[in-house]
């Protein structure tokens, strides 16, 4: 049998942002515009559209499937891992509006590219008239300034993401910066982080930090101090490597060191774990988790119920998870990095065999 | 073949209510793959595994796995039987199972140990395959797993 590749003309129509959008595949499942189902059964309601051109992204960043030098046409490109189907925006919004019970959180990630911040103030705008649901913005810098944000927000978007990625300038340097094509500029995402905290708002502004593009414990450590006392919040993102990237062969972190870091996050910023309890080895790895007051010891104890190992995500409208973005850096046949629902009994009694605890406290 | 909403369904051959696989009689072996709407509402697969020629295993055993892109899942067996055959084609490619479930999308071929007793637990003949097959895709349905117009 054969199956024959769809074919394109010179005058066929472009199916490029505003007029169209990707979005996720679990976004896309639970419009019901792609067939498909999880693997455990949990309301998801948290709906990622990216920006779409047929140069695609100008970045070239070592990590990702965007990337301007990853081989393959844009159109073939995965992100995360995963495809992402492409719709028109207009289809795309009746979609929204049709489920709109169901929605959480509303999330568009721009790309760095010329026409990104324009296209991201029409679909804001037509998003934003029709549906009640809180949407995000995920950020190109390089497309921004001052006033673009403030005119994002004016639109209706309501929460600031920047895919900062790695935690130093140094990690950043090596993966964003010195790259083939399209390098970026640590201090300009600080600047759209710094305007975005003073536009947006305390806990409105939200700041990817992968965890293994060869940065320490330490280093992600610090970041979690400095954004908590800036009143900014850190999502956490598993590195997955991409096939055929430049980082396609560069080891997934463990599980061990991921779920530590998952945890220690939730510390510093739910129980206000002093930067004294946390003791680091000459390489910068966590080597030790004192536990000043009892109330951390009953964390540790009972693990919080799960809740350090769910999704970093913008919240919904009464402030539940909002996106959790179901297998985003882990396949479906392998252990849950982030949980999109509240773990269960075995899956707590996993994470705390993936921990290791007894090797931090003692 | 028998046309039911958007699916074409083969009336010639059982079904397992269980794992929705289709079985069919060839002369000594039994061939054995995905119906329509349980490969659409899986989603698209990704990754299939399967346990190598010789195996030996019951109705219910597991003969491998599958990964769609958001769903991780077992193979069971819909009959008992000693596998002579896994489509190789499958395994390197297993969108092959969604684009051609009935063709080259086909998962195993068995020699089987104990058909005859075991139809008492498939579907079979056009009307019933009909009815069941109503009745699953309005569960396909309500379940959201399958794509509107």
């Amino acid at each position: 049998m054969e199956y024959p590749l769809p074919t394109l003309s010179a005058n066929e129509e472009k199916k490029i942002s505003p007029d169209y959008v990707r979005l996720s595949a679990a976004s896309a499942m639970v419009l019901r515009m792609q067939s498909g189902r999880f693997s455990r059964e949990f309301d998801f309601g948290g709906i990622n559209l990216l920006l779409n051109y047929d140069d695609g992204c100008l970045s070239d960043c070592a990590y990702c499937g965007l990337a301007r030098t990853r081989p393959g046409d844009y159109e073939e490109k995965s992100f995360i891992r995963v495809d992402w189907p492409l719709f028109e925006t207009d289809e795309v919004i009746e979609r929204l509006v049709r489920y709109e019970d169901k929605m959480t959180r509303l999330c568009i990630s721009m790309v760095t590219h010329g026409s990104a911040y324009r296209d991201t103030c029409e679909i804001t705008e037509k998003i934003c008239q029709r549906v009640k649901t809180p949407l995000s913005l995920l950020v190109a810098p390089p497309t921004l300034n001052r006033e673009r944000l403030q005119h994002l927000k004016d639109l209706g978007a309501d929460m600031i993401g920047v895919g900062l990625d790695a935690v130093t300038e140094e990690v950043f340097f090596d993966r964003r910066t010195n790259v083939p094509k399209g390098g970026l500029k640590w201090q300009n995402y600080w600047d759209i982080i710094n305007y975005s905290r003073e536009i947006y708002g305390p806990w409105k502004v939200n700041i990817h930090c992968v965890v293994g593009l060869g940065e320490t414990d330490r280093d992600l450590c610090d970041m979690f101090y400095q954004l908590k006392e800036r009143q900014i919040l850190a999502y956490l993102f598993c590195f997955n490597p991409e096939p055929d990237s430049r980082m396609g062969n560069h080891p997934k972190s463990s599980i061990k060191r991921w779920r530590r870091i998952q945890l220690v996050k939730h510390l510093v910023e739910n129980y206000d774990l002093p930067p004294s309890a946390l003791e680091f080895d000459e390489e910068g790895a966590l080597s030790r988790l004192n536990t000043p007051s009892s109330v951390i010891n009953r964390v540790l104890r009972t693990l919080d119920k799960g809740m350090p190992f769910m999704t970093d995500g913008c919240p919904g409208e009464n402030g539940e998870p909002g996106c959790t973005r179901p297998y985003g850096s882990y396949r479906p046949s392998e252990s849950y990095r982030d949980f999109p629902f509240e773990p269960e009994m075995d899956d707590l009694q996993l994470i705390r065999r993936e921990l290791m605890l007894e090797e931090l406290v003692g | 073949m028998e046309k039911i909403k958007d699916y074409q369904v083969q009336t010639d051959r059982y079904y397992d209510p269980e794992s929705g696989f289709w079985i069919k009689e060839e002369g000594d072996v039994i061939r054995i793959g995905y119906n329509p709407l349980v490969q659409e509402g899986t989603g698209a697969f990704v990754s299939l595994m399967m346990e190598p020629e010789g195996t030996l295993l019951n109705r219910g055993d597991a003969f491998g796995s599958v990964e769609a892109e958001k769903h991780v899942g077992q193979l069971k067996m819909p009959v008992s039987g000693e596998i002579a055959a896994v489509n190789k084609r499958v395994l390197e490619n297993p969108r092959l199972a969604n684009l051609d479930p009935y063709g080259d999308g086909w998962l195993i071929a068995l020699h089987p140990t104990g058909f005859e007793d075991e139809k008492k637990n498939l579907i079979h003949g056009r009307d019933s395959i009909v009815d069941w097959f109503e009745a699953e895709l309005k569960k396909y349905q309500d379940k959201g797993w399958l794509a509107e117009p």
